[in-house]
């Protein structure tokens, strides 16, 4: 009779799609809005330089010129096709944060699961670690690490692997350490497997869900900052199109033409709410919890 | 009891001390030790090949700079730990003048910042709660997610655009120098802070409805409830200080957040304050300038917490019976 009630369930892969749960998560209007809007966005920057008709920094007409047939959203303050610049002023981006986070999250759950289900002295030196690199404000540890690393783009893809690594283990130790308590962990440790393979095959695999849901929402976390920080002219420069760096270039025409700030923050703030709409939808359906928003 | 409380926040203190320290560390390796030094950070690109690798040689020994790295940061450790932050490695200024009134009046903004959006995200969580999943919550829930979505330089854009360019209530930017009087710098605080309200208040908001839910489905509350206490008053005064508490422990990662934001902010509205000085130091690669800056802004960081844990100490008797083994 014990043994019925043990709790050995694990979940896995497949179970994540085709589920009733998906069904009614998709019904949600703002869901549904949040997944058109990544995939246009994800679709966008990697069909980028098909869709734009021009080189994205070749001067290709008089500058400031209103919209056209010729060039759809007119040509900016040096004369480059708006159009292929907003089309294509995601990609960098995307680019850098993607693999940024997906250092920070393989890092950062190796440290988590094993802060967390080790526990004792292990958990108090990297939870430590971990409280004093988030005192820092990221956007000044960011600031620092550019400085250090060079502005080049891809010094960029460090620096936000070392900002979002220690989110990453809070959140991933925080479920280590509920998931430690269940049935399914005390029957593997009572068969006498090894801590590695508990931790491999016993938890990781409960963490995948919360896993889909920090790659999310880590990567239009580091998007904001990596646009607010080429807004500062920390980051991206040109002539490489960038949103933020548009942003900030168009400001000195805001007056005139407050058409070519808008453009590139619709873009930018539109994968912003894709991405946090759909996580909030998905995450909600799929009960995990998002306490901790980028 | 007493005891165990003060035993509870001499632990705290020491964290908050080892915290600095490790912060120390942090900016002293990435800005000191990583490629280069600080001397030729400091140094311009075009000006540094008319310097002979002797002359550079002996303006490191003249700056301490030909000793060990232990020394070295044991040196910025100290500085930092005494608020004397040095003098700048070029024109030998005093770091500290330089950056006092900057640091005032971001202090100024970021403080006001901090009690209209407690205010705001107590009042909106409030109301949120009162019919969990009715109309009113799910506005106030999409609405503050679709703020936490703009980016902050976006909104500060957007505002400037509205509130200057359209409605022409309030100038473009701020032309106070940044030893302004205070009032007048408080005056000038009013429009970033609502530009930093709109994108931060939704994180705050998040925690603090998960909580009221949370407290409201408690037995307690059901037992008030059952007792014919009207709703408003079993939302503010039976289940807000409990709900609180997520909230107070996100708050070192609320201020972090609030104060990387305030630097974009400040860019905008040009605001006299820390981000400004921060992002002008940076350009001209002036180390003690950043070292000082990221020191205050994580010690920032570790006071509010620390007031946050107290705060919980207060709203939560558990934590007080708890707290010998945490």
């Amino acid at each position: 009779m014990a043994n019925i009630l043990i709790d050995t369930r694990r979940r896995r892969l497949s179970d994540l799609f085709g589920s009733p749960r998906l069904r009614r998560a998709l019904s949600e209007p703002a869901t549904l809005i949040g997944i058109i809007l990544v995939v246009a966005h994800l679709l966008m920057a990697l069909l980028a330089p098909i869709i734009a008709p021009y080189d994205t920094s070749a001067l290709v007409g008089a500058p400031l010129q209103r919209p056209s047939w010729e060039f759809l959203m007119g040509t900016d303050q040096i004369g480059r096709d708006y159009f292929s610049r907003v089309v294509a002023g995601g990609r960098i981006a995307l680019m850098v944060s993607f693999l940024g986070v997906a250092i920070s999250l393989f890092v950062g759950t190796i440290l988590g699961v094993v802060a967390g289900y080790i526990g004792g002295r292990t958990d108090e030196i990297v939870m430590r670690i971990v409280d004093s690199m988030m005192s820092i404000p990221d956007l000044i540890l960011i600031a620092i690490l550019t400085l250090a690393l060079g502005k080049d783009v891809s010094a960029l893809i460090p620096v936000v692997a070392v900002v979002y690594t220690w989110g990453v283990v809070r959140v991933v130790r925080a479920k280590t350490i509920s998931l430690s308590t269940l049935d399914f962990v005390r029957a593997a440790e009572l068969r006498g497997e090894t801590r590695l393979a508990v931790m491999l095959r016993e938890i990781f695999p409960n963490l995948i869900g919360l896993l889909g849901v920090e790659l999310a929402v880590r990567i239009s976390s580091a998007v904001l900052r990596i646009s607010g920080l080429s807004f500062l002219g920390l980051g991206i420069s040109q002539p490489t199109p960038d949103w933020g760096l548009m942003v900030q270039e168009a400001m000195g025409v805001v007056f005139t033409d407050p058409w070519f700030l808008l453009l590139p923050a619709i873009m930018l703030s539109s994968l912003i709410i894709g991405v946090n709409f759909m996580v909030d939808g998905l995450s909600r359906a799929f009960g995990i919890a998002t306490a901790e928003l980028g | 009891m007493l005891a165990s409380i003060a035993r509870m926040i001499g632990r705290r203190l020491f964290m908050a001390f080892f915290i600095l320290s490790f912060t120390a560390l942090i900016v002293f390796l990435g800005t000191e030790v990583l490629p280069g030094d600080a001397l030729t950070a400091s140094i311009p690109a075009e000006e540094l090949q008319f310097y002979s690798p002797e002359q550079l040689a002996q303006m490191r020994s003249e700056l301490g700079m030909d000793r060990s790295i232990p020394v070295r940061f044991l040196e910025v450790w100290h500085q930092l730990m005494t608020f004397d932050f040095g003098t700048t490695i070029m024109k030998k200024e005093s770091v500290a003048t330089r950056i006092f009134h900057p640091i005032v009046n971001s202090a100024i903004m970021a403080g006001l910042a901090l009690v209209v959006m407690l205010a705001l995200v107590i009042a909106l969580g409030v109301l949120a709660s009162l019919k969990p999943g009715g109309r009113l919550d799910n506005a106030i829930s999409t609405t503050t997610l679709f703020t936490y979505s703009m980016p902050d330089f976006v909104v500060s854009n957007v505002f400037v655009i509205v509130f200057a360019v359209w409605l022409g209530l309030v100038p473009a930017v701020i032309f106070a120098p940044t030893n302004a009087p205070k009032l007048t710098i408080l005056a000038a605080a009013i429009v970033p802070v609502i530009a930093l309200c709109v994108h931060g208040a939704a994180y705050q908001f998040r925690l603090l409805r998960a909580g009221m839910v949370e407290a409201l489905n408690s037995d307690y509350v059901e037992r008030a409830r059952l007792a014919g206490i009207p709703q408003w008053r079993i939302s503010v005064i039976h289940a807000l200080p409990s709900a609180l508490i997520p909230m107070l422990n996100a708050t070192a990662y609320f201020v972090a957040g609030l104060l990387a934001t305030s630097v974009v902010v400040e860019a905008v509205f040009k605001f006299p304050g820390a981000g400004g000085e921060l992002l002008r130091a940076l350009s001209q690669r002036e180390i003690p300038t950043i070292q000082a800056i990221a020191f205050l802004a994580a010690l920032a960081v570790v006071f509010a917490n620390l007031i946050a844990d107290l705060a919980i100490l207060a709203l939560d008797p558990r934590v007080r019976t708890r707290s010998s083994n945490g």
